[in-house]
């Protein structure tokens, strides 16, 4: 038994950390650049790199000794560079490159072309916010004919432009695609300012070349410094963040967001349940019999409408047609009326259903035949016997619920304007709010793990069975 | 003609199969019948919107039900439009057909991602046990503990909106249920004598899996796919509301959220037409789902708390 508990407590760990992985794959992964979605449709790629930085997007997903780096292409340091079309805009910051580029030539080539000038074509690429100590490494592709060679240079901060040492030498020998890695070794060299702007140029003689796909990145020498784990770290100090919205810590409104939540959610839980194990009790009682098939097909029926056409339907009609109760806000008692009404008659089809399955299903067991066979009436048997033999399944459905208390009822909060965790989710949806999102669909699972804990904790105190296993 | 029960070759040549000892007994509930036919009607009108929308595609003309006519727009039920039209004119019943082919074309493609999911899942699970069961156990446990409302709509939301968000929001998600049933199912079959036959004979453990045990669970599939297509649409209309649904093609989500603000005009038939037609179909659905169940496998327990 108590090893049962343990071991039961301890399975909360992988699931819970299971469940972070999972929303963070959702919102880090799934959808692709998450400071991309964040910036909106015509953001810029500055923007992009500014939201990127400030979240942390930069740094790798789990795992990982490079860091992508922002950089700038700069068309007056890059000698005879010429964009391949109409571009207006010259400065790119140019991390998912491929990308970028791929818009800005109209002539459906990825990447510049370098017209042969004097020579050497150059490429300046500035890489802000150098840091002379640390490994950068910068990756591309290259397509030009063949006997040409390439080099590529570097300048740290303060530098004379004369000044630049050589990082890579070589010849392309075919007129294929060479994808070229040059390394940036750390330097010790005092002289190299901190925090200036450094620059890379890739010259290219000998004919004309397309570069493209390019890449920087920098070195970092804790390879756990990545979003997952950083995420997992704020989590476990319960720190969520800030609203990308209000700028309000998250914690703080979720703590303001649950009363009213419960408020709403707690009423309609209660109600709902008392009425829904009353009417399966009765149905259970009167089973096969029109009282019982009456109230199934009600059952059903109820289900089959839509959660959102009952709120549209009982606030147009109570609120606005009849005018007995508010349409919108959370002042009062009154206030709350509405919605619990709609919210238990949405949900009582499915829960009675749920319940009558159970009670049924208990009524065909042999015990209950014994219980007959020895003259127990109808009422004994339900009470004493079915009623407390289903309370297992009804206590996980119940403990199972529990959660939504929590989020709140998504609907009836941002129908009836109730300031609770679930209008904060759908407006957290409707502006985009991502840090929000994560937090909830993340505290939602986490309550939601408790919760069955709690039910299996029970159950080894409710049912003797279990324990013996 | 003789008596079948008096003669054994007759027997035998009329071999009864679960499906058709399952129609039999599906045959006796009138209601679910009734229902069936319902499903027939709407599978009917299914094809037709898709023929006129395919037809539209392929003569590269805007279809009927999207031709606007402000002139026209907002009006009342008549002879011409029985439920009236929308904000833009167009005929409120062409959208209720073409709502029906939204709401099957989700079904189906959600499907497409949800049975094999779990079923390869479950059945991995099952089958081998040990370290696969563990693992895969793990994952439906990780994925169940998210309310799994907030989960569609996360996927919906970074997807993008549209059909796409849509299927793989729901297709991600609601394949753990499939996965606990045939997962059960598998526990038990593995140990029946014709897998113990099939495996000394020397078939492989794919072979088992797919080819000897699959047939024996497939109606878990049929029974999954009758009861989920509802908690589909209902989905559906969710996520139209919270901004992440269908664009550009009338589902009956969007219609429901566009008849939103003219509800308060006093404007009830376009709610009314969407409901009734969502209503119709959900509640046949459920229906020939649970008889479905009753009639291939009454000892399954597929009872599940709505979600809110």
């Amino acid at each position: 038994m108590t090893a049962y508990i343990i071991r039961r407590l301890l399975s909360v760990i992988p699931i819970t950390l299971g469940v972070l992985l999972l929303v963070f794959l959702i919102y880090r992964v799934i959808g692709g650049d998450p400071a991309a979605r964040l910036a909106g449709k015509n953001a810029t790629p500055a923007k992009i790199e500014q939201i990127r930085k400030t979240f942390g997007y930069d740094k790798p997903k789990f795992f990982g000794f490079w860091v992508q780096k922002f950089f700038r292409a700069q068309p007056g340091a890059g000698l005879g560079v010429v964009p391949v079309s109409g571009q207006t805009v010259w400065e790119f910051c140019l991390n998912l490159c491929s990308f970028r580029l791929a818009v800005v030539s109209a002539s459906g080539q990825t990447g510049w072309n370098f017209k042969p000038a004097q020579g050497a074509t150059r490429l300046a690429v500035a890489l802000p916010d150098f840091d002379a100590r640390q490994r950068y490494r910068m990756e591309f592709r290259v397509e030009a004919p063949q006997g040409c060679s390439l080099r590529v240079l570097l300048a740290h901060p303060g530098a004379k432009p004369e000044n630049q040492p050589i990082i890579l030498e070589k010849s392309l020998s075919n007129n294929a695609r060479t994808f070229v890695t040059a390394d940036i070794a750390p330097t010790v060299d005092l002289d190299a300012a901190d925090g200036g702007t450094a620059q890379v140029t890739v010259e290219i003689t000998g004919g004309e070349a397309t570069v493209s796909a390019l890449q920087v990145w920098r070195a970092q020498s804790n390879p756990f410094d990545s979003q997952f784990w950083q995420i997992v770290s704020q989590f476990a100090q319960l720190n969520f963040g800030k609203s990308l919205q209000s700028n309000q810590r998250i914690s703080r409104m979720m703590a303001d967001g649950v009363v009213p939540s419960l408020c709403i959610t707690t009423p309609i839980f209660v109600i709902e349940f008392v009425v829904a194990v009353a009417l399966a009790l009765l149905c259970a009682y009167y089973r096969n019999t029109w009282l019982d098939r009456t109230f199934v097909v009600i059952s059903i029926v109820g289900m089959s409408v839509s959660g959102l056409v009952y709120i549209m339907l009982g606030q147009y009609f109570f609120s606005f047609e009849l005018g007995w109760f508010p349409v919108w806000g959370f002042e009062g008692i009154n206030y709350v009326l509405l919605p619990v009404v709609i919210g238990v008659v949405a949900s009582i089809g499915g829960s009675l259903r749920f319940y009558r399955t159970i009670m049924l299903d208990e009524m065909y067991q042999d015990y209950v035949r014994t219980a007959f066979a020895k003259g127990a009436s109808q009422r004994q048997v339900l009470f004493k016997h079915v009623l407390k033999n289903a309370l297992i399944p009804i206590l996980t459905n119940v403990v199972v619920a529990i959660p939504f208390l929590y989020t709140g009822s998504l609907m009836l909060e941002s129908f009836f304007g109730i300031p609770g965790l679930g209008r904060m989710t759908v407006d957290a949806i409707y502006t985009g709010d991502e840090p929000v999102l994560f937090a909830m669909v993340f505290i939602g699972s986490v309550v939601f793990v408790i919760a069955n804990l709690i039910t299996d904790l029970c159950y080894t105190w409710a049912d003797p069975r279990i324990r013996l296993q | 003609m003789t008596d079948t029960a008096a003669n054994p070759a007759a027997l035998a040549a009329k071999p009864q199969t679960l499906w058709s000892t399952a129609w039999r007994q599906f045959r006796r509930n009138r209601l679910a019948v009734v229902c069936l036919g319902i499903v027939a009607i709407y599978v009917a009108v299914f094809f037709y919107a898709e023929s006129v929308y395919w037809i539209a595609r392929i003569r590269d003309v805007v279809p009927s039900y999207k031709v606007t006519d402000f002139a026209g727009r907002d009006a009342h039920p008549s002879a011409a439009h029985w439920l009236g039209t929308d904000f833009a004119g167009h005929d409120n019943v062409a959208q209720l057909i073409q709502g029906v082919r939204i709401a099957f074309e989700i079904a189906i493609l959600t499907s497409a991602i949800l049975i094999p999911l779990g079923f390869l899942l479950g059945a991995l699970a099952g089958y081998f046990g040990r370290w696969v069961d563990t693992a895969i156990i793990w994952l439906y446990s990780v994925v169940d503990s998210v309310p799994s409302i907030l989960s569609i709509i996360s996927i919906s939301y970074v997807v993008g909106r549209g059909m796409k968000g849509i299927v793989i929001g729901m297709g991600l998600v609601v394949w753990v249920g499939l996965c606990r049933l045939i997962r059960g199912e598998y526990l038990k079959h593995k140990q029946r004598a014709y897998v113990v036959a099939a495996r000394s004979l020397g078939a492989g453990h794919l072979a088992v899996m797919l080819r000897h045990i699959a047939p024996n669970v497939l109606h878990i599939v049929i029974i999954t796919f009758t009861l989920t297509f509802p908690r589909f649409i209902l989905t559906e209309v969710i996520l139209s509301y919270l901004g992440v649904g269908i664009t550009g093609e009338p589902s009956w989500g969007v219609m429901i959220n566009d008849a939103k603000q003219r509800l308060w005009l006093g404007v009830w038939w376009e709610l009314g037409g969407a409901t009734a037609a969502m209503f119709f179909l959900v509640l046949a659905l459920n229906i020939v789902g649970d008889a479905l169940r009753d009639a291939l496998d009454p000892k399954l327990k597929t009872a599940e708390r709505p979600a809110a």
